[in-house]
């Protein structure tokens, strides 16, 4: 095609053209602007509201947590007082020495020559007193008998649970022809 | 209107959306950073806190366990405020073995320890009995005495024989019960 405008024509033709260039370029460029604002707009919206929820879910989670943690507090403090509450009532309740037990063993192990004259028993001084008399029936030595007794009293049921056993005043005294041994036994529940 | 004012009219205007936009832009990614901030540092706390549902969980259970514990040993151990039924309990079992007692004497109850952190005053109520018995029917007594299903102590015995009738022993005993009582502000 052969251009017959004058030079002028072609400039002022020429000029228009970029112009018309131009304005559809920023057109163009205020549209794509314009999506894009839009679209990230919209995404961040998106994201901002999944954020608002995990957010909201976690904070409800730190509150319970909070409180769960002054509940186990509390709980730890109440557990220690049930603890030191319990203690105290069982080492009322706890039995040193169950009686009934201690007399039927103490019965058991009593020989015939032997019988007792006095039985105590004070929680307050901690021991049984033990008063008895031994008689010679079959010639036996008295004395012997009595420290066998003593020391095999040790091994028995009836002496679980105390920690010594005194043996003291020892008389010999006859009666109707009969050799008796008076003495005294002190089990100690304590040392 | 010429088209180069045009132009700078939507030059202007291109400007302007994109401020715009700019600014909603930057103030929205501000806000969601600031979410996820937050959300790190909350997520963070919570780590701090460990498997708390499970620990307040066991440490109800074990709470739970101990009230039991403690109520089942209170039940055993402590008695009314009334000596009579102490009484009446004693005097049950007595003429079940047939036994008579010589006397039964109930002594002022005492306050024997105190614990002030608990809130409680733990009292003593004691009670002297004399009876006239062989060794056999104290053991059986005692040992009702013992397995009442409530506690009492045996705080004294004394046997003595003697007499006409040498099975047959002067017995004295004395036995407590123990009494709760909460502490007056």
């Amino acid at each position: 095609m052969i251009n017959l405008l004058s030079s002028e024509i072609k400039q002022k033709v020429l000029k228009k053209r970029k112009e018309i260039l131009l304005t559809r370029i920023l057109f163009f460029l205020i549209v794509c602007v314009g999506i894009v604002a839009l679209v990230s707009y919209l995404l961040l919206n998106v994201w901002e509201d999944k954020g608002r929820k995990i957010l909201t879910k976690i904070v409800g989670d730190r509150e319970e947590a909070r409180r769960a943690a002054k509940r186990i507090d509390d709980l730890k403090s109440s557990l220690s007082h049930l603890e030191e509450e319990w203690k105290i009532y069982k080492n009322f309740s706890s039995r040193r020495v169950i009686w009934h037990e201690k007399l039927s063993q103490l019965q058991k192990i009593i020989p015939e020559e032997m019988w007792i004259r006095e039985f105590s028993f004070n929680i307050a001084r901690e021991e049984v007193s033990l008063k008895g008399s031994l008689i010679n029936l079959t010639n036996k030595n008295l004395t012997y008998f009595l420290g066998e007794f003593v020391n095999n009293i040790k091994n028995t049921a009836f002496f679980k649970g105390f920690k010594k056993v005194i043996l003291s005043k020892v008389r010999r005294r006859n009666k109707e022809n009969f050799e008796i041994m008076d003495f005294n036994l002190d089990f100690i529940l304590r040392d | 209107m010429e088209r180069r004012t045009g132009n700078i009219i939507l030059l202007v205007f291109f400007i302007g959306i994109f401020c715009v936009s700019g600014y909603f832009l930057h103030s929205k990614i501000k806000k969601v950073r600031k979410i996820r901030e937050d959300i790190k540092k909350i997520k963070k706390e919570l780590a701090g806190f460990g498997n708390y549902r499970e620990k307040l969980k066991s440490l109800e259970d074990e709470v739970s366990c101990w009230k039991d514990r403690v109520e089942g040993e209170k039940e055993y151990l402590f008695w009314k405020d009334d000596i009579s039924l102490f009484v009446k309990e004693i005097t049950k079992i007595a003429k079940i073995l047939s036994i008579e007692f010589f006397s039964i004497d109930s002594h002022p109850s005492k306050k024997i320890t105190a614990f002030s952190n608990l809130g409680i005053n733990i009292m003593r109520m004691p009670l002297s009995i004399s009876m006239r018995e062989n060794f056999s029917k104290l053991v059986k007594f005692l040992k009702r005495v013992e397995n009442l299903g409530k506690f009492v102590k045996i705080e004294r015995i004394e046997i003595e024989s003697g007499g006409e009738n040498i099975y047959h022993h002067r017995i004295k005993l004395m036995v407590s019960v123990f009494v709760l009582k909460k502490k007056e502000e």
